[in-house]
């Protein structure tokens, strides 16, 4: 149980999330001087973090399969958000889903240009899912739906890297207490350890935005509480991880950011060497 | 001096043997398992990193730039000097790969944009005062390694002599440096000596972090390494990084050995 096993196409891992599209997303939350509907910042979240995994499993000839991806809504119904080609599916393998992205817009981009300063690039930003908030917030079903899929995908990848399910959302469950549903997806385990339960949790309350907290964290917010103990503990070798980006972590922290950025999370996952710079 | 060299190579499981981003480079060219003699002598590994787009393309380049480098050249200024042609690498493949009907997709263009990354070991040996011993001058930047071997004793782990050092953030050498100064910070060097009877190994990350391994708990590697081919229990290099492999002492992971018999 020391989540170390190796993740490559022979012995792939898998990530499944979940994205809150219910009304209460239309709600507007400020950062600093921007002011975005929570289903906005969860929708970029989820895309950001696609390509993000997509970039980092990129070689020559494609995207290599190091992991298989679902991505469950859930509002008014619950179900895949993928389209096109993916319409209908649950897990595909992730070559596929950067084959097949709803569009890809152009943006621009800031990069280091080589004298200490930044530069505005244009760059290719490819988009599955569109800001959504209409119907109720059923989080138990989409984490048991999460919890049917890992399964599925544990009974023929016993020695997997655990799968890693990803929820975003604004904590208002309104199917029942979404706990039990949680500790039901973090029991499953493959012969590397449990799968990790990690939640993005998007809040107009205000706050302090805060990364991978632990006990001694003051959570104002009803809703961060719960997500908080929903989430898993960070594996060692992220916690260390975490430290070395410069995120106070301890031994107490858990996989739950509020109102922050979890790119971090596809950072934490090692594919062999990683292409850094020099400091 | 006089050399043989025998290099060797295994993909990663799983991998293409297109897709090795190992390299090893040997100058005057020697071929495989052919002596060299001569006054000098050039050898280098490098290993790219495997989420690095062109990595396998960044580490021949650096290889092959290392060994075409005068003697005594400082790492830094060899590295920089194969950055330099980087641009050309990358135009290219592009071309290749419009031609073949194929162009860039989004989720390459990020990757090179930032360029490839590898380690990298090389030596230089010169003739000395005989032809029977002289300078031997070893640099790296990262993991790969360089052993020297001598009456049955390891004399040499160069830059890195403990197995519990690797880990998946080597130093690396980057082909879009962002800050030229920081190679020469991160860049090592030794000058020593070899002499004809020794044995030299430069290896990849995994070999080595195994060689070590094994030397620390009272083995001889280099014993196991000197009989690959010829004696019948270790078998050749696949099978030995195979059984490897299977017992976990070896990690997954591309797996590369430049031997060169003084």
């Amino acid at each position: 149980m020391a989540y170390t096993a190796e993740i490559s196409r022979s012995n792939p891992s898998c990530f499944i999330f979940l994205i809150d599209q219910s009304t209460s997303m239309l709600d507007e939350i400020t950062e600093g001087e921007l002011v975005r509907r929570k289903a906005d910042v969860v929708a970029d979240a989820l895309n950001r973090l696609l390509r993000e995994l997509a970039v980092k499993c990129a070689k020559e000839g494609g995207v290599r399969d190091y992991f298989h991806v679902a991505v469950i809504g859930y509002g008014v119904h619950v179900g895949s958000l993928l389209e096109g080609e993916l319409a209908g599916r649950d897990l595909v393998p992730l070559s596929q889903v950067a084959k097949y992205p709803a569009r890809v817009e152009e943006r621009t981009k800031k990069v280091p240009d080589g004298a200490g300063g930044l530069v505005e690039q244009p760059t290719k930003f490819p988009v599955w899912v569109d800001p959504v908030g209409n119907g109720g917030t059923p989080m138990v079903e989409a984490l048991r739906q999460a919890t049917v899929l890992a399964n599925t995908f544990l009974a023929t990848n016993e020695n997997c890297f655990p799968p890693v399910v990803l929820n975003l959302t604004d904590g208002q469950a309104t199917d029942g207490d979404p706990r039990p549903a949680a500790e039901a997806v973090r029991e499953l385990a493959s012969t590397d350890g449990n799968v990790l339960l990690f939640n993005l949790h998007v809040s107009s309350e205000g706050g302090t935005p805060t990364i991978f907290p632990g006990a001694s964290a003051e959570l104002n917010d009803e809703y961060a509480r719960t997500l908080f103990s929903m989430s898993s503990p960070l594996p060692p070798h992220m916690r260390a991880y975490a430290a070395q980006q410069g995120i106070a972590v301890d031994g107490t922290s858990r996989g739950f950011v509020y109102n922050a950025d979890m790119i971090t999370v596809v950072q934490f996952l090692d594919i062999g060497t990683r292409a850094t710079d020099l400091r | 001096m006089r050399a043989f060299i025998s290099t060797f190579a295994v993909p990663k499981a799983g991998s293409t043997n297109e897709e090795y981003e190992d390299a090893s480079d040997v100058r005057p060219a020697a071929g495989d398992d052919a002596e060299v003699i001569g006054p000098w002598l050039a050898a280098a590994v490098a290993d790219g990193a495997s989420e690095a787009m062109l990595a396998g393309h960044w580490a021949r380049h650096l290889t092959t730039t290392f060994t075409a480098a005068p003697a005594g050249q400082h790492l830094a200024a060899t590295i920089l000097a194969a950055a330099t042609g980087w641009d050309a690498v990358e135009a290219e493949y592009r071309r290749v790969r419009d031609d073949a009907g194929e162009p860039i997709a989004w989720y390459e263009e990020d990757g090179l944009r930032r360029g490839a990354y590898a380690t990298l070991v090389g030596a230089h040996l010169l003739d000395g005062r005989t032809d029977r011993q002289g300078p031997l001058l070893v640099a790296a930047l990262g993991d790969a390694c360089l052993f020297q071997v001598r009456d049955d004793e390891l004399i040499t782990a160069f830059p890195i002599d403990d197995p519990d050092e690797f880990d998946t953030r080597p130093g690396l050498a980057p082909s879009r440096p962002l800050d030229p100064a920081k190679i020469g910070e991160h860049v090592v060097a030794r000058a020593t000596e070899w002499r004809q009877g020794d044995q030299l190994l430069l290896a990849s990350d995994a070999l080595a972090q195994w060689f070590l391994a094994q030397a620390r708990a009272g083995g001889t590697p280099w014993r196991t390494l000197s009989d690959l081919g010829t004696d019948a229990e270790i078998g050749g290099f696949a099978a030995l990084v195979d059984g490897c492999r299977a017992n976990g002492s070896l990690k997954n992971d591309d797996t590369t050995l430049l031997r060169i018999d003084l």
